[in-house]
């Protein structure tokens, strides 16, 4: 077991390098923030960012669990399904399409 | 490489509305997926400065508890159970419809799926860094549209804030 000196030390150091990584763009961006195409950009991005996310993990579990995969899917859709259908609860949305994901993978 | 996603955030995260600097350091330490992709979900008139911290430190709190919850839980678990991964996917997908609705452009989505589908397919290993680049160099090369009042954001909202930035600088 390290020191607890040793344990803080290393936290620190872990806690300076991602502000700074985190801080780097903002500062840059600072400049731009009022540039037309940092605007748009604003605006488009987000659900550009999210869609990329959710296909990334969702090929994620694919490939974790290959005879899952078409649970996957069919789980991904389910989940939307809720979401549209049962007034967007996100935890309800979220909660049904692990749940069913859970019970394929670990049931059939 | 996989921190590189953060640049992208900053885009488009509102720092803007937190003044204090303690509050502003805290606000980029703690800017992990689940906060950017809930405020991007937010309507424009929804977010605060308030509402971004609360935000970060419930996420925060909630990590480091529910760590520490699973810590117990999984020493009382004969096995662990698989699957549970899941949750982030769906999450991100009910969040994906749910900035989709708050702008209702369909553009930006067709460019990400296309740039996440080739990313998949060229770099495999590094798909979420490709597909950003992509996406992110396909909406720089796009016209550029004038701005319209009914994507969401009104026209007003933006040319305020644009205005107020403006003030700070």
């Amino acid at each position: 077991m390290p020191s607890t000196s040793y344990l803080i030390a290393v936290l620190a150091i872990v806690f300076a390098i991602t502000l700074a990584l985190r801080a780097l763009p903002f500062a840059v961006l600072g400049r731009l923030r009022g540039s037309a195409v940092v605007q748009k950009l604003s605006v488009s991005m987000p659900v550009g960012i999210l869609a990329i996310l959710a296909v990334t993990a969702l090929h994620g579990t694919m490939a974790k669990d290959a005879h899952g995969a078409w649970y996957a899917l069919l789980a991904t859709a389910v989940t939307v399904a809720v979401h549209l259908a049962f007034g967007r609860r996100t935890i309800l949305s979220v909660g049904i399409g692990t749940g069913l994901y859970v019970v394929l993978l670990n049931t059939l | 490489m996989v921190n590189f996603r953060h640049v992208f955030y900053a885009f488009s995260f509102p720092l803007h509305l937190v003044r204090h600097p303690v509050a502003k350091a805290y606000a980029v330490y703690a800017m992990i997926d689940e906060v950017y992709a809930v405020n991007a979900s937010l309507d424009e008139h929804e977010r605060s400065a308030p509402r971004l911290l609360a935000m970060q430190i419930a996420c925060e709190v909630y990590w480091v508890g529910g760590g520490l919850t699973g810590v117990v839980l999984g020493t009382a678990l004969p096995a662990p159970v698989k699957g549970l991964e899941f949750a982030q996917c769906a999450l991100f997908t009910v969040l994906t419809l749910d900035a989709f609705r708050s702008r209702q452009e369909i553009l930006p989505v067709l460019l990400a799926g296309a740039s996440v589908t080739v990313a998949l397919v060229l770099t495999p290993g590094a798909a979420m860094f490709t597909a950003l680049l992509l996406f992110v160099g396909l909406l720089l090369l796009l016209p550029r549209r004038p701005l319209r009042s009914s994507g969401g954001t009104p026209i007003a909202v933006t040319a305020r804030r644009a205005a107020e930035e403006t003030a700070d600088a």
